[in-house]
């Protein structure tokens, strides 16, 4: 089937509304897919497929037999199903070959819409009946052991107690979902603490408005707190594994005893300052961009490329600690490695076998065999995972317990079915790695763009390739710095050269050639330069600095092609050349007509021509800087990145004093007036933004209104 | 003294107050504009409204439905008599060889009609249920209406071998005429278009025919057959394992009925609702009925409830569109998420769409009454008129290996698209020829995306970088060698873009019921359209003209045998069944030009045509309701046409489960390659294509085919006459010959009718002599 074209996801999804087609896929019947770091779904072979459908409890001493809105299910070691039936009031326990083995009403008194269930390695039962407020224990047969109710402290006040999502930990703790908090409560019902509440890091804001708000205006600021807590369940290690609605470290975790994450994080929260103006950029502005280029757990997107933020109904881990969570918005079903690399995710809502309404539970047996519960469809689907994904569980589990040879012939064998695995081609080159077959690792790494690997694959090549070839790299090195000082000499002569001659032909107009040299002089003595534009601005040509705008693109252009791979900020293919035009434009050319403005009514002298002029000698730095800076990172890798980056920020400083002087030395203010007016012209550009954005959102919804009155008019009356 | 007039001084004043008061000058121009522009679209919408004169006065009504009433026989032939009771204008069909009854509406002895009230009581007894919508108010609600309660005015005329019932449904002034009738041993029921008499603004939308027919209880046991995807049964006896939440499903014919680009293009809404065949069927005990749509079945849907749906009876039926339906939407606007909040609504046409419908139900019994007997009746039929192609001509071939090999694509990039190529002209021969040398000498093989601007939907221009008119030609010649295989060349002709080169945005592209493209634009400013038909014919003409020159290749479609929709066009205006001959004509003219033809639609109108079926649905779509699928399309195909099924054994998640369905439905083993490594497909419109490289498949794949060459050739160009669906994991294939296929899904050896299936495995039993 053709397809149409990928609709990639732009800064323009924030305003406008995007239209998703999505693409016939003749050549497999899969739903199942992975993504990487960005949102792109790569779609991988099937990985679980429905086995059986549980829809009713069968005959079992006249109970009702449908569910009614189930919201809980548990499977035990001995592969006992149990579902907490809300709506029914009850437990059914259902043994592995689906059939009912018992239905718990409530041992002492009636279960009030129970949510959640624990079972322990003995079969004893712990409900979370709620709306009781108490958590119940059950022993196997169903009679009463013991209650726990709120437990009293100081730390435990406010809201009432309604349990729902619990596990017990092998010590004969409860662990149960408070809000931001997990609760835990001992064996005798005592209060023991919260437990893993995330660091909610320092704001910067938030900090000045408390030093400044008065004593009334603080008793209504509202006290941040970290984001709840959705679900838990107890990994065969021990440790809790937890879904949350935490952003900014990651919805998944696995907790230590000590209540720390040890799962993947998109990073790490510390008392750090926090930047207010990034922060505010990448949570409003451009938080859909953002979130479909780094590494998250789950999608931010729908099926209809619609922005959402997951919430992740359920989790559970198998033996080898593979974690499968179910998400309610899009109701899929994403499972994770040990190390939270994205294995396969499936499912959606839909009306097909093997989809969803509103999933809440999932829960994995000791056969691998997956179980999701559904509330509104009040049934419960279980998943067999195919030869493939088997095959991969291995392989991730072969590579955690060191078993590398063992991996490396397993990934091998997920290739034979799924060439396009990424994971596997990242254990490849992990396992060439661990085998000192760096080249082999590099190579494989940088199929599947994994920067983290190639660039310790490309780190150990470097020293090889040093090792091996010492004395012809060294003269090789001392050939180049030759040629670079030859070079640079040639260029300050020919920069004097321009800038003289520019200054000495009085009566000439400057010449375009002499321009260009003329701007590179900025590189060598700023001051002077601008100086020669300011008394000599009848003479300047206007080609030039239209030229080094261009110049300064092309470069940027070049230096995504040519840009070693692990230092790329972006995918070549997602590179948008209009997009990229603006980022390197936008400053410059709003600067221009802000400083004109600002100076031209606070005594400035300079003209809008000489601003134009200054404005992009800012852009020789830039050209200067990034030219030889992007072959060079081909020696780099990701481990120099600081390296890399202090150069990249070099040149953005440079640029930033040549605007300063510019301003000072053309208008001839004082040090103080011109830090002033930089404020000003800023303050300008900022409002030259606002501006032609609402124009843009402006003009845009009164076509918009337009074409849908003509439509509704051509409707109605045509 | 009085002013001197001057105008100067006018011209002046005029002048001046233009110049004061411009503001204002253009504020009432616009309001004019505005108000002109209102006042002749409002006179142009009046003029071409219809309009009513009349008013229309209910006429009295005759029937008492009180009454009871009693059958009378009709006809008779040997096989069935047809009965019909004046009190309900209901019919009933007996089987005279076991002496069933097929009743036309539910009574007491099917159901318990005290049980239910209101409008399902009156559905139960109404042989047949209209719509209709009040043409004088805009958009006003759709109304349901059921025979059993609503039409106070029945009358009938015996007419040869039947009957024709009239059922007045006075309140709204509607009047259907339908004719029973026994023909050629199955029973006939027509609808002329002009037997709908509306006699008022009240428009018929749709026609639900002999909903209830066969209906039956759980008890009973049987199951309900429906085309969904490759055909789908829902059993009685499965009801109790069901979700408690049964819903109701409905299969449109050849398309979705509601014309948008999604609702064709979406390939899972595709799925769910389009049925390839205008069939169903009925297993109740020991007999079985299959009903036909065999006129007019564009305009159709099959609409299947299983017991449990507000009553415990299984009932299945056909429901005819009247009218051309289409969605508007009304106002869309932006909300604070961003999110658009569309207010849609349902219109119909003016007019009727001028049809004659006629189904032909067909009574089984004995060992041919279940899916396997209704699929030999489906497939004697299509036979008998010519619809279906015996492509094998009774001459079972070498059983042939099933190719798709991707040409090239575009992946696209900063400044300019990258063109990727896959499999050159040159190394199809090169994968032909190896293919040959480890023993696959028989290949039905499609070329994908050969052409320059696939992306753009263009049908000619060899891409250069897969060798261009020189490689072609060269592989032409190649072909001309060849004496097992064919290869296709694959093209589409249903869709278009902005980028195609050659189309007429505005005449070669399908316009809805609002006058409105039906398009799709793409984030890029691409908008891709639907194709008319005329266009489409034209494109093909076009393409076989290039073709001239290349004699041995033959064409696959891609579409043409999946969409069928209408074109409200205002210039040339084109009715779903005239599309569907169009697309006949298209297919036929393919076909003259001694080119063989594929196609991987597989709707009923491309059988009469198609030597090679590929890309065929195995499965059914997976609704709750669905408790197995089965091979019913596959089983009308079996021996006639060469097919393959979508499943290709390079994209499965486990070969050997492959290897299984493809044995049970008797397609041919299918691989989707490309010459060069699947690496190359990440980041283009064919990522699911994740593992394709030959080089590593080659193994598997001249393995694979051996082992169906050494196992199942004895079954090939048999048809297969019966499937059996004999526990969970294990199916039984019979074909005519006597081969059985025993396919065991399930990881334990299975015993079965004195024979070991082993695990994961299927065993051939039999059918020695063809």
């Amino acid at each position: 089937m053709k397809s149409l074209k990928k609709i990639g996801i732009g800064l323009l999804a924030a305003f406008t509304c995007m239209i998703s087609v999505s693409q016939t896929a003749l050549a497999s019947g899969t739903d199942s897919y992975v993504t990487g770091d960005d949102s792109y779904r790569q779609p991988v072979p099937e990985s679980y497929v429905v086995v059986r459908t549980i829809n009713n409890i069968g005959g079992y001493e006249d109970d009702t037999q449908t569910f009614r809105e189930p919201q809980d299910l548990f499977v035990d070691k001995q592969d006992n199903i149990y579902i907490v039936d809300t709506l029914n009031k009850r437990v059914v326990k259902m043994n592995s070959n689906f059939e009912t083995v018992g239905v718990f009403y409530g041992p002492d008194k009636p279960f009030n819409s129970p949510q959640g269930i624990f079972v322990d390695d003995d079969g004893d039962m712990y409900v979370a009946d709620t709306n009781n407020n108490r958590v119940v224990h059950m022993d196997p047969e169903g009679n009463f052991v013991e209650e726990f109710t709120n437990p009293e402290s100081d730390l435990n006040t406010g809201t009432s107690f309604t349990p729902s999502k619990l596990i017990v930990s092998p010590t004969g703790y409860i662990y149960v979902v408070r809000g931001e908090n997990i609760m835990a409560i001992d064996g005798n019902g005592g209060f023991r603490g919260y437990y893993g509440q995330t660091n909610i890091g320092y704001d910067l804001v938030e900090a000045l408005m408390r030093i400044f708000a008065s004593e009334q205006q603080q008793k209504f600021m509202v006290k941040r707190t970290a984001s709840s807590y959705v679900n838990l369940t107890l990994g065969d290690d021990g440790m809790i594994y937890a879904t949350s609605q935490e952003r900014e470290e990651g919805e998944i975790k696995e907790l230590n005893s000590i209540g720390t994450n040890i799962y993947r994080k998109y990073k790490t929260i510390g008392n750090s300052v926090r930047n207010p103006i990034t922060d505010f950029i990448n949570n409003k502005v451009l938080k859909s961009v953002v979130a479909s280029n780094s590494f998250k757990f789950g999608e931010y997107f729908n099926d209809e490329g619609e922005y959402m933020e997951p919430i992740f109904e359920d989790i559970c881990v198998d033996q080898d600690g593979i974690v499968t969570v179910v998400e309610r918005l899009n109701g899929k079903v994403y499972q994770y490695d040990q190390a939270g690399n994205m294995l396969v995710a499936f499912g959606g809502l839909n009306e097909k076998k093997g989809t969803f309404t509103r999933p809440v539970a999932i829960d994995v047996d000791s056969k691998g065999n997956l179980y999701v519960l559904d509330r509104i469809n009040a049934n419960i689907q279980v998943f067999e995972p195919t030869e493939f994904i088997k095959l991969v569980h291995e392989a991730t589990a072969a590579y955690n317990a060191g078993n590398y040879t063992d991996s490396f012939v397993l990934w091998n064998q997920v290739l034979d079915i799924d060439e396009n695995y990424d994971l596997a081609h990242t254990g490849i080159a992990r396992t060439y790695y661990k085998q000192e077959q760096y080249e082999l690792s590099m190579e494989e790494s940088k199929l599947v763009g994994n920067r983290d690997v190639y660039t310790q694959a490309f780190d150990e090549y470097k020293y090889v390739v040093l090792r091996k070839y010492f004395v012809p790299i060294i003269l090789l090195i001392v050939v180049i710095i030759a040629a670079v000082i030859v070079l640079v000499s040639l260029f300050i002569k020919y920069a004097k050269k321009g800038y003289w001659k520019f200054l000495e032909q009085k009566d000439k107009k400057m010449g375009f050639g002499a321009g260009i040299m003329y701007a590179f002089y900025t590189l060598l003595h700023p001051i002077d330069t601008l100086e020669g534009i300011r008394y000599n601005r009848t003479r300047i040509n206007m080609v030039v600095p239209y030229v080094l705008f261009i110049a300064a693109y092309v470069v940027r252009i070049m230096y995504l092609y040519i840009v070693h791979f692990p230092l790329a900020s972006i995918e070549l293919e997602d590179v948008n050349l209009v997009f990229e035009a603006a980022k390197l434009w936008i400053v410059p050319i709003t600067w221009i007509p802000a400083s004109f403005m600002a100076t031209s009514i606070s005594g400035g002298e300079s003209k809008f021509s000489e601003i134009t002029f200054a404005s992009a000698l800012s852009l020789v730095p830039y050209i200067a800087i990034n030219l030889p800076l992007m072959f060079l990172s081909n020696i780099m890798s990701k481990s120099q990145q600081s390296w890399y980056g202090a150069f990249s920020a070099a040149a953005f400083v440079w640029m930033f004093i040549i605007m300063f002087l510019t301003m000072m030395i053309l208008n001839n203010y004082t040090l103080k007036k011109t830090i002033g007016m930089m404020l000003v012209s800023a303050f300008m550009m900022l409002i030259i933004w606002l501006v032609v954005l609402l124009c843009y959102i402006l003009t845009g919804r009164a076509i918009q209104f337009v074409i849908s009155v003509i439509n509704e008019f051509q409707l109605n009356f045509l | 003294m009085a002013k001197k007039f001057s105008f100067q001084k006018l011209g002046s004043s005029v002048k001046t107050f233009l110049k004061e008061r411009w503001g204002t000058v253009v504020f009432f121009v616009i309001v004019a504009a505005f108000g002109l522009w209102g006042y002749f679209s409002v006179t142009h919408a009046t003029a071409s409204a219809v309009t009513y004169n009349t008013e229309y006065t209910a006429p009295e009504g005759n029937t008492d439905y009180s009454q009871e009433g009693t059958y009378v026989s009709i006809a008779k032939t040997d096989k069935l008599e047809l009965l019909y009771n004046e009190a309900k204008g209901a019919i009933q069909v007996k089987n005279l060889k076991t002496g069933y009854v097929w009743k036309g509406i539910a009574d007491n002895e099917v159901y318990d009609l005290s049980s239910v009230s209101g409008q399902w009581n009156a559905y139960l007894q109404s042989p047949i249920v209209i719509t209709y919508n009040d043409l004088s108010k805009r958009d006003s609600s759709m109304v349901k209406q059921y025979a059993g309660r609503d039409a106070l005015k029945l009358d009938y005329k015996l007419i040869d071998n039947g009957v024709a019932v009239t059922y007045g449904f006075t309140q709204p002034g509607i009047f259907i005429t339908v004719e029973y009738t026994l023909e050629d041993d199955s029973l006939v029921v027509r609808l002329p278009v002009e037997n709908i008499d509306e006699q008022y603004t009240f428009a018929v939308q749709t026609v639900e025919m002999l909903p209830m027919f066969g209906a039956a209880m759980n008890d009973v046991g049987g199951y309900l057959f429906y085309p969904d995807g490759s055909g789908a049964i829902t059993t009685y006896e499965r009801a109790p394992l069901r979700n408690s939440n049964v819903r109701t499903a409905t299969f449109f014919t050849y398309s979705n009925r509601y014309l948008t680009f999604n609702n064709l293009f979406n390939s899972d809404s595709y799925d769910r609702y389009t049925a390839s065949m205008p069939v169903y069927g009925i297993k109740n005990g020991d007999n079985a009925m299959f009903a036909l749509f065999t006129k007019g079945a564009e305009n159709s849907g099959v609409v299947v409830t299983p017991s449990g749906y507000v009553v415990n009876l299984n009932h299945i039926g056909f429901e005819i569109y009247t009218r051309n339906a289409y969605t508007v939407n009304l106002t869309s606007m932006s909300t604070s998420e961003g999110a658009t909040v569309g207010n849609s609504t349902q219109r119909v046409d003016k007019t009727l769409i001028p049809e004659d419908r006629e189904i032909r139900y067909f009574f089984l019994d004995g060992e041919e009454a279940d899916y396997g007997g209704m699929a030999n009746t489906y497939r004697n039929y299509l036979l008998e008129n010519g619809l279906l192609n015996d492509a094998l001509q009774g001459e079972s071939d070498k059983m042939s290996l099933a190719l798709n090999l991707l040409m090239g694509t575009t992946k696209e990039g900063m400044v300019f698209d990258e063109y990727i190529t896959m499999t050159s002209f040159e190394q199809v021969q090169e994968i032909m020829d190896t293919l040959a040398r480890s023993g696959v000498t028989s290949m039905e093989v499609v070329l994908t995306a050969w052409q320059k601007g696939y992306d753009q939907y263009e049908y000619w221009g060899p891409a250069r970088q897969l060798g261009g008119t020189g490689g072609l030609n060269a592989l032409n010649q190649y072909a001309e060698a060849l004496e097992d295989s064919n290869i296709y060349l694959e093209n589409g002709f249903s869709f278009g873009s902005s980028e195609t080169k050659g189309i007429n945005e505005e005449e070669d592209v399908v316009y809805d019921g609002l006058n409105l493209q039906v398009s799709v634009e793409n984030m890029d400013g691409t908008v891709f359209y639907l194709m008319n038909p005329q266009a489409s014919y034209k494109r093909n003409e076009a393409f076989l003209d290039k073709l001239d020159g290349y004699r041995s290749f033959g064409v696959a479609y891609d579409d043409v045998g999946r969409y069928a929709y209408a074109d409200f066009n205002e210039t040339a205006p084109f009715t779903k069944t005239q599309m569907v001959n169009k697309l006949m004509e298209l297919l036929a003219s393919t076909k003259n030009t001694g080119r063989k033809v594929a196609s991987s639609g597989s709707n009923q109108y491309v059988l009469q045509s198609a030597d090679y079926l590929y890309g065929l649905r195995e499965d059914a779509y997976g609704l709750s309701i669905t408790d197995y699928s089965v091979p019913f399309l596959e089983m009308v195909l079996s021996g006639l046409i060469p097919y393959s099924t979508e499943g290709a054994g390079n994209l499965s998640y486990d070969l050997q489960v492959q290897k299984l369905k493809w044995a049970e439905f008797g397609a041919l083993p299918h691989f989707y390659l490309t010459h060069e490594s699947a690496l190359n497909l990440r980041d283009t419109g064919y990522d699911s294509l994740f593992s394709s490289t030959f080089e590593d498949w080659l193994g598997t794949v001249a393995e694979t085919y051996a082992e169906f060459q050494d196992r199942l050739s004895v079954t090939y160009g048999q048809r297969m006459i019966d499937h059996t669906i004999l526990s969970e994991d294990l199916i039984r294939v019979e074909y005519e010959n006597g081969a059985v296929v025993y396919v065991n899904y399930g990881s334990e050896p299975v015993q079965v009718e004195g024979v070991t299936v082993p695990a994961v495995d299927y065993l051939v039993v039999g059918g020695g002599e063809k």
